[in-house]
């Protein structure tokens, strides 16, 4: 019985439906992905499992108790907002404070220290947020939230307001925390790659609705629909197949038997740092991407070329 | 550059000098001399007024002001605070619910104060539905004493204290306030400690607002304290019409300005800027 468990979520917004029958188990001590373009749904899923929205229609479960009709601060649900939220007259030590305050928690000293230790913050306890830098804000957001040991951690796109090297190591740290504390964690994000390295399990969503609930490899190597397919990295459609780009060959002369060819004329040829990407067009005005490794080869602007991939790498989606 | 600034601030400094400064040291020249017989002032030069600034029995009205105003600005902020959280999130009647506070504006302050001079004296609008209703036999005193002039004050200044903190609660982020309620507080706890701090520096804008124009007050005292409950725009007032005593007269104005001045400075040495 120790899970979140979603039935039938509806919600209507004046204009339209914002989510649209929404089922999901996520299981305890899970770190679980809501992944979804902008406007698929995801953050107001979370606002109602955290009670500032009350779905239409729906059970929202947690171990064993509906929410349903609770207010916020009857849930046993913390949120780490997108912005953050911290009470900008507060230190970082008193906003960590402040849910324990709301409960008198005898222990409220102790807490604090440990939480603050556990994010690696003692040493700016006593900062206000407006002298923090964005990392340290995150973490004080994330201390505060975990202090009051919820049974379910949301997290709201937490990591989109740092620079995208503090975002991967907060990814980092984020991941090891949750398995430290093993508490479950609701993830909210539109970044698949953030999604992908950090979730045991994600829920991609599209319109309202989920598209594909699985593990990351079930989700990236096997997508149920070829939006699925799409927002998880690049592709390359040839007919009703797809395959990723990292997965498709390019060279100049005939590829080995048994492989699934198709011939082209180099595009644009670009080198990543860490790979390089070559485009070639197909006599059927088909576009290709090949993203190979160094010392494969490289490719010049009109080239002609094979492009081959195994076929057991192909993900059939019809349109 | 520099030329065409001084030019622009002219007339600004032309005001400012001729309409502000000037009286100021008219008003210092007259506190250092005598009182003249009919009004007016002459020789010789001295300190006397200053003096006699330390008089109990002036020190007691001086008090007395200091707690009506008091009074008024705890009353003004006490029934602005929920009705400017009220207009702050009432999303499109903002504009129409705040032009309502300002409507008092658009008649005289004189206008409006005789009206409560209606609505408070033993035949007035109160005390006839009241007997008429049979709850009392009496008219209540409502009318000339201190209760009647700290209503007065406080109607007069209540919109002065609604605009600022409507200004700060209207900026608060409503996130805060689900951040509250996330951690487990209740709406009134968020409300302790969230929004109330938060509403600091609204609450001094607010509150010298009120204050400030309420310790100076001379129309509402009059009026609906009926000459027995004196406050120091009244005894300012007595000095230049029927006492004839200038000299006092503007000493008292001065030192009026300077509890002011001081108090301001102690407010805004705070949030310095923010608040203006």
């Amino acid at each position: 019985m120790s899970e979140l468990i979603l039935e039938g979520i509806f919600k209507d917004f004046p204009t339209h439906r914002v989510v649209d029958g929404i089922t999901l188990t996520i299981p305890q001590g899970c770190f679980y992905s809501l992944l979804g373009p902008s406007g698929c749904g995801k953050t107001t899923t979370l606002r109602m499992i955290a009670g500032f929205d009350e779905p239409d229609r729906g059970l929202i479960k947690l171990n064993g108790r509906t929410l349903n009709g609770l207010r916020p601060y009857e849930r046993p649900v913390t949120t780490v907002f997108q912005s953050y939220a911290l009470f900008p007259h507060l230190t970082a030590a008193e906003n960590v404070a402040f849910g324990l305050q709301r409960r008198k928690d005898p222990d409220t000293a102790r807490k604090v220290r440990d939480a603050l230790e556990l994010v690696q913050l003692s040493a700016k306890a006593d900062r206000l947020p407006a002298k923090m830098s964005g990392g340290e804000r995150q973490r004080t957001a994330l201390a505060r939230a975990l202090v009051l040991e919820p049974e379910l951690l949301l997290l709201d796109e937490p990591l989109s307001a740092l620079d995208p090297a503090l975002r991967k190591q907060m990814r980092l740290e984020l991941k090891e925390l949750q398995a430290r504390v093993g508490i479950t964690f609701l993830f909210i994000t539109h970044d698949q790659e953030e999604a992908l390295s950090l979730s045991d399990r994600i829920a991609v969503m599209h319109k309202g609705r989920i598209e594909q609930m699985g593990s990351p490899q079930e989700i990236y190597l096997t997508p149920a629909t070829r939006f699925v397919a799409g927002f998880l990295g690049a592709v390359n459609w040839v007919g009703d197949v797809g395959v990723r780009p990292e997965l498709t060959r390019i060279s100049r002369e005939r590829p080995p038997s048994g492989m699934r060819v198709k011939e082209g004329t180099v595009s644009s040829a670009m080198f990543l740092g860490d790979c390089f990407r070559v485009e070639a067009q197909t006599a059927e005005r088909e576009s290709l991407v090949a993203q190979i490794a160094h010392g494969l080869g490289q490719f010049e602007r009109g080239e002609r070329v094979h492009l081959w991939w195994d076929p057991s790498d192909e993900m059939a989606l019809p349109e | 550059m520099k030329r065409l600034r001084a030019l622009f601030l002219l007339p600004a400094w032309a005001f400012t000098l001729l309409l502000f400064l000037a009286p100021l040291g008219i008003i210092v020249a007259y506190s250092l001399q005598t009182k003249g017989v009919y009004g007016g002032v002459g020789e010789p030069w001295t300190f006397e007024s200053y003096v006699r600034l330390f008089d109990p029995l002036y020190g007691v009205i001086l008090l007395r002001s200091f707690a009506m105003a008091g009074a008024a600005t705890l009353g003004c902020l006490v029934l602005a605070f929920p009705l400017a959280l009220y207009i702050s999130r009432s999303g499109t009647r903002k504009t129409l619910l705040l032009n309502l506070v300002m409507l008092p504006f658009w008649t005289s302050f004189l206008v409006r104060t005789y009206a409560w001079m209606f609505l408070l004296r033993d035949t007035g609008l109160i005390n006839s539905m009241l007997l008429g209703m049979g709850v009392i036999s009496e008219p209540l005193p409502l009318l000339y004493n201190d209760g009647a002039v700290v209503v007065g004050l406080i109607y007069g200044y209540l919109p002065f204290a609604v605009l600022p903190l409507y200004s700060n609660l209207e900026r608060l982020d409503k996130g805060l306030l689900e951040a509250a309620a996330d951690l487990g507080a209740k709406p009134w706890e968020a409300m302790l400690h969230v929004v109330l701090p938060l509403t600091a520096p609204g609450m001094r804008a607010a509150g010298v607002l009120v204050f400030i124009p309420s310790l100076g007050a001379y129309l509402t005292p009059d009026l609906l304290g009926g000459g027995k409950s004196m406050m120091i725009g009244n005894l300012v007032q007595n000095q230049f019409t029927s006492a004839r005593d200038w000299p006092f007269g503007s000493a008292l104005s001065l030192a009026l300005m300077a509890v002011v001045m001081l108090l301001l400075w102690a407010l805004l040495r705070r949030d310095g800027e923010e608040m203006l």
